[in-house]
């Protein structure tokens, strides 16, 4: 077990994260049903499949450190330890959830927890991340940012600015790629200039550092490296996550431009089925128990559907509340 | 505008009538002088004639109902004329004492029927919403206003001198003049209330053709209805002379006022009005109306025309506040920029030719008014004091009256009154 | 209707001295910084060029606070405005300049999808309060690219502030409230009034946002404009006043929030309106201030408005061109003529 475990983790870390993947899956999955049934608005972006990079890399920080998501950013949002009834009651748009119904999926944000907001525009929290990293560097806060973004965000010109930015004033910021290798329907192969997008951070001056996001451990240690250079002060550096969707972009992707084939092969590398795997062949779990987390997740999700169902609409005359400070 | 009709006062004792019968129905259509209904008093039954020419507009009281004297009702007026100003009953007058002012004119002619010559009221009129909004506070028909603005549009500086006109013309509309509302003339120190406008461009020529009009026909009116004549009497300025020059000073330092002469002669008129009541009257309906309060106009000459504006309770007024009132007025008449209710009310007016070297002349009486005060020039000439000649400066009044409301010995006696007030000045300071 | 609440200019009061528009900003910068840890300066060459930003508004600054709150970035606006954004975000008070109005084009998303949705679209759990410093305006020859005035754009995004201040020390007095305020504040300068000089106080002297400024007392029409404008205004007050007409001058100083109380008190009185900008005529701030004028004020309305902005072309080159393209004051008093006539 020794060499396995990695530093910074024990057993009941491990099961934590295990559980954390199992409540964005089932939170995921349950998020395209009720969309399919009508309760959910505008549309919603599925991380699953993707849950060992949220995980991977939300356990390598501390509570006070931050992070910028993307548009599919539930997973980001529950690894970083959001609630997942607030969560809900946002997708549902009621006055409980996270942004009062004003934001929606995909500007589910809690400030104050370190999540600094998923956003709409792809690469928009790039440059976010990169100045919150440089207001923990003036104030001299013992502070990490974390930016998550996706291979799609990689041709984005606030990535180039931001992480120049970021090295040649050092600011504590990793940059996370979540390659899932589609941008909607532009394969990461065809319209990225090189084929391993890590060497783009020696443009930088930064290390690029490439791992299997189908496997939540391997993305823990690559992460946990790049967050001890950024909290010594070493600067900024590139994770390259690779992964996959198992669905659509959104709901509705007519996913014509995928050959379901290769799903299959993604889908035999679900990285919760191999966490599971491994946590049980090293003894930290047994079947049973694993089976017993994952019925402990689905009553958590239902509890916050039913929160989520339950709770009041916002009151229209909130309508022009909080533009202003 | 629409004209209302009141119950008029058909006895000296009468407080009420009943209306027995309409002889004109509701839309028909009636000319001035022509029977208009018959009215049941407590002595007899009586015819009394419509008081204009036009259509009967609303019947306000059916036949049958009883209501005090100057109750309105009836309207006349043209189809369109706003039938808004509507208003509510004096109140019955305190028996023996004198009757309130707030009675709706009766006699006068409406300000509406003056549609400008050659415009008919067809399809949107050009206005600016700021002119619409003050023509209908002010009661004007914006119909017979003549625009000035770009492409003929009415602003307002137009309505301006619409009410402008209408006050210089005798005869006010109807139920303007209220004495609940008028406050005496401002302190000396008060600014103008009014903002004044840009220097005002020549005024087009139909605009000075249009306020002609209106002054040839109300000059008319005035000598045709009335029976009106002019005394005259020399006075001895000397010692107004004196006032002036001792307090003049004084007024001037003190209270930042330049008082002139007409300013003293309307304070002398006030006084003189007071002690003779019987000239601060008018003619109305069948008897003269002694008025209570005491608002002296004073004519000011522009190139176009004339207008009167008016110094509320001159009676009250010191003769700082007379002063500054006036120049004040005169300032503001000769930018055109009085408001209507300055231009309402008179009992009196003062109208000074003097500057033009006239001794005597015979004003014409701007009703409803009873007398005007004609001022003539003050000039030094010899004469007789005691059995020695001495060089004074002397002055002519010309008292222009109404033999219907006052007879010749009355207002004989209010001008002697008058010159003495001004041969003995220390009698401005009576109340 | 009250007339509009504005603080005297300051006149002779103790510790009020003559600074030129650059040397107030950059007297509210050092107070401001001075007085809050955690506000910063960053933008293209504001601490090692000579002089200290190319009008001199950052002079001085980085000898005080440091390269680290005075921090020259490369030219890489959208990134300027977006780490701005996240910084405010995380708990700093970022002053982000762009050097050019014109180069803001390039930042629109993080100021338009960032900046000003943040809070709201996070429930108002969230503060943003970051100022975005820029100039605007012609007039010098600098041609299509560096002489616009766009605060029509900002004006339209709501969740931002807009400021224009046209004197020294409205520009001291509102960028120190628009640092201290908690949203995203456009602050937009002009060029042409960098060497412009005026009474400032010393000391901790503050212009609210959203008040304006009657520039002068007028009864016969009302002017309403920004920067350059009331300048401009006044010099055709003067001539104006040759000819008896009382022009009074609104310098909102704020465009959002807007102090239209102040605009219809004015109206209200003069009867009519004329509202001038630099910025194109088409869809800029005067359209916006007449709807609200006519709307809520209609009948105070003597004539229609008019407006003297300018001219719906690229800013041209050549002198001559560059004047006609763009409002004067002889345009300001022909069209205040054309109200009252």
């Amino acid at each position: 077990m020794v060499d396995w475990l990695p530093a910074g983790l024990d057993p009941g870390r491990l099961r934590d994260m295990l559980r954390t993947m199992l409540a964005i899956r089932q939170f995921d999955q349950r998020a395209l049903e009720l969309y399919r049934e009508g309760v959910m608005r505008g549309t919603t972006h599925p991380y699953i499949g993707m849950e060992g990079v949220a995980v991977g890399t939300c356990a390598a920080l501390r509570p006070g450190d931050r992070i910028t998501s993307t548009h599919r950013g539930h997973g980001h949002c529950l690894a970083k330890g959001g609630d997942p009834r607030l969560m809900m009651a946002e997708l549902l748009g009621k006055a409980t959830g996270y942004c009062k119904g004003k934001g929606g999926s995909m500007h589910i944000a809690d400030v104050d927890a370190g999540i600094l907001g998923a956003n709409g525009i792809v690469g928009g929290g790039i440059g976010l991340a990169t100045g919150a990293a440089l207001a923990a560097q003036l104030a001299g806060r013992d502070e990490v940012t974390v930016c998550f973004f996706g291979d799609g965000a990689l041709n984005q010109g606030v990535l180039h600015e931001s992480a120049n930015l970021a090295a040649i004033w050092n600011l504590p910021v990793v940059y996370v790629c979540e390659n899932n290798q589609y941008a909607m329907s532009a394969r990461a192969d065809k319209f990225t200039s090189v084929p391993d997008p890590t060497v783009r951070a020696s443009a930088y001056g930064f290390p690029g550092f490439s791992c299997d996001g189908m496997d939540v451990l391997a993305v823990y240690r690559t992460v946990a490296d790049a967050v001890a250079r950024a909290r010594a002060g070493k600067g900024p550096s590139l994770v390259v996550c690779v992964t996959y969707r198992f669905f659509g972009h959104h709901v509705g992707d007519p996913l014509n431009y995928r050959d379901p084939a290769e799903v299959d092969v993604w889908r035999a590398r679900d990285p919760i089925e191999r966490f599971r795997r491994e946590l049980i062949e090293h003894g930290v779990m047994t079947g049973e128990q694993a089976d017993a987390l994952q019925a402990d997740v689905v009553r958590e999700i239902e509890a916050a559907i039913a929160f989520a169902r339950s709770s009041p609409e916002p009151e229209v005359d909130t309508l022009m509340e909080d533009i202003y400070a | 505008m629409a004209t209302e009709v009141v119950l008029p006062r058909l006895g000296l004792t009468q407080e009420e009538g009943t209306i027995l019968r309409w002889l004109k129905p509701e839309g028909s259509r009636v000319g001035k002088g022509e029977p208009l209904f018959e009215v049941m008093t407590d002595k007899a039954t009586l015819e009394v004639e419509a008081p204009a020419s036009g259509v009967v507009l609303k019947i306000l009281v059916a036949e049958g109902g009883t209501v005090p004297v100057a109750t309105p009702i009836a309207l006349i007026g043209e189809p369109g004329d706003a039938v808004t100003d509507v208003h509510a009953p004096a109140p019955p007058p305190p028996s023996g004492g004198p009757v309130p002012t707030e009675a709706a004119g009766v006699a006068g002619a409406a300000v509406a029927g003056e549609a400008p010559r050659g415009r008919a009221p067809e399809g949107r009129i050009r206005i600016s919403p700021r002119a619409r909004a003050m023509a209908e506070s002010q009661r004007i028909d914006v119909r017979t206003l003549v625009g000035t603005g770009p492409d003929g549009r009415i602003i307002e500086r137009d309505v301006q001198q619409a009410v402008a006109a209408r006050a210089a013309g005798a005869v006010q509309p109807a139920g303007v003049d209220s004495t609940a509302a008028s406050a005496a003339p401002q302190p000396a120190s008060a600014s103008p209330r009014t903002v004044s406008a840009p220097p005002p461009r020549q005024i087009p020529a139909h605009a000075a053709a249009h306020m002609r009009g209106i002054i040839a026909r109300r000059m008319l009116e005035s000598l045709q209805t009335t029976a009106q004549l002019t005394l005259t009497t020399e006075v001895d300025m000397e010692e107004t002379v004196r006032l002036r020059n001792e307090v003049g000073p004084e007024l001037e330092r003190r209270e930042g006022v330049h008082v002139t002469y007409t300013d003293l002669i309307v304070r002398a008129a006030a006084v003189a009005l007071r002690e003779h009541q019987a000239i601060n009257a008018r003619w109305e309906g069948e008897g003269v109306h002694r008025l209570p309060e005491i608002h002296i106009g004073v004519a000011v000459a522009l190139e176009e025309g004339l207008v009167v504006p008016v110094v509320r309770h001159a009676d009250r007024a010191s003769i700082a506040q007379i002063s500054a009132a006036i120049r004040d007025l005169s300032e503001r008449a000769r930018g055109m920029r009085l408001r209507p209710d300055e231009m309402a009310g008179h009992t009196f007016t003062v109208t000074n030719l003097g500057m033009f070297d006239v001794d005597a002349f015979t004003p014409v009486l701007n009703l409803p008014e009873a007398a005007m005060l004609g001022v003539g020039r003050l000039h030094r000439r010899p004469v007789a004091a005691g059995d020695r000649a001495e060089i004074h400066t002397t002055m002519v009044l010309s008292l222009t009256f109404d033999h219907r409301v006052v007879d010749g010995a009355p207002a004989a006696q209010f001008l002697q009154r008058l010159k003495h007030i001004l041969e003995h000045p220390y009698l401005l300071l009576l109340p | 209707m009250s007339q509009p609440t504005m603080p005297a200019p300051p006149a002779a009061a103790v510790g009020t001295r003559t600074l030129t528009y650059a040397e107030a900003l950059n007297e509210a910068l050092r107070e401001e910084m001075r007085r809050d840890p955690r506000v910063f300066v960053m933008g293209e060459d504001v601490a090692v060029w000579g002089g200290g930003g190319i009008f001199g508004v950052t002079k001085g600054l980085v000898e005080e606070f440091g390269p680290q709150r005075v921090r020259d970035t490369p030219i890489s606006e959208e990134a300027i405005a977006a780490l701005a954004v996240g910084a405010a975000v995380a708990g700093a008070r970022p002053v982000a300049e762009f050097m050019y109005v014109d180069f803001m084009g390039l930042a629109m998303e993080p100021i338009v999808n960032q900046a000003a949705k943040i809070r709201y679209m996070f429930g108002g759990k969230a503060r943003v309060p970051v100022v975005f410093r820029a100039q605007e305006g012609a007039g010098r020859g600098n041609a299509a690219q560096h002489s616009q005035s766009l605060e029509a754009w900002f004006c339209h995004i709501p969740g931002l502030k807009v400021v224009t201040p046209s004197t020294p020390a409205d520009a001291k007095g509102l960028l120190l409230s628009a640092i201290r305020d908690d949203n995203p504040v456009v602050f937009l300068e002009h060029k042409v009034l960098y060497a412009t000089k005026g009474p400032v106080p010393a000391g901790d002297y503050v212009v609210p946002l959203g008040v304006a400024r009657r520039a002068r007392e007028g009864q016969h029409a009302t002017f309403v404009g920004i920067h350059t404008m009331v300048h401009k205004a006044l010099a055709a007050a003067e001539a104006l006043a040759g000819e008896g007409i009382e022009l009074e001058i609104i310098d909102p100083r704020t465009l959002v929030p807007f102090d239209l109380d102040a605009v219809i008190a004015s109206v209200r009185k003069t009867g009519r309106l004329v509202v001038g900008h630099e910025a194109y005529e088409r869809c800029g701030i005067g359209a916006e201030i007449i709807a609200q004028v006519a709307g809520a004020a209609f009948d105070a309305l003597d004539a229609p408005p008019v407006r003297v902005c300018g001219r719906n072309v690229p800013v041209p080159y050549n002198a001559r061109l560059e004047a006609a393209a763009l409002p004067q004051a002889e345009d300001i008093a022909a069209a205040v003529r054309q109200v009252v006539a």
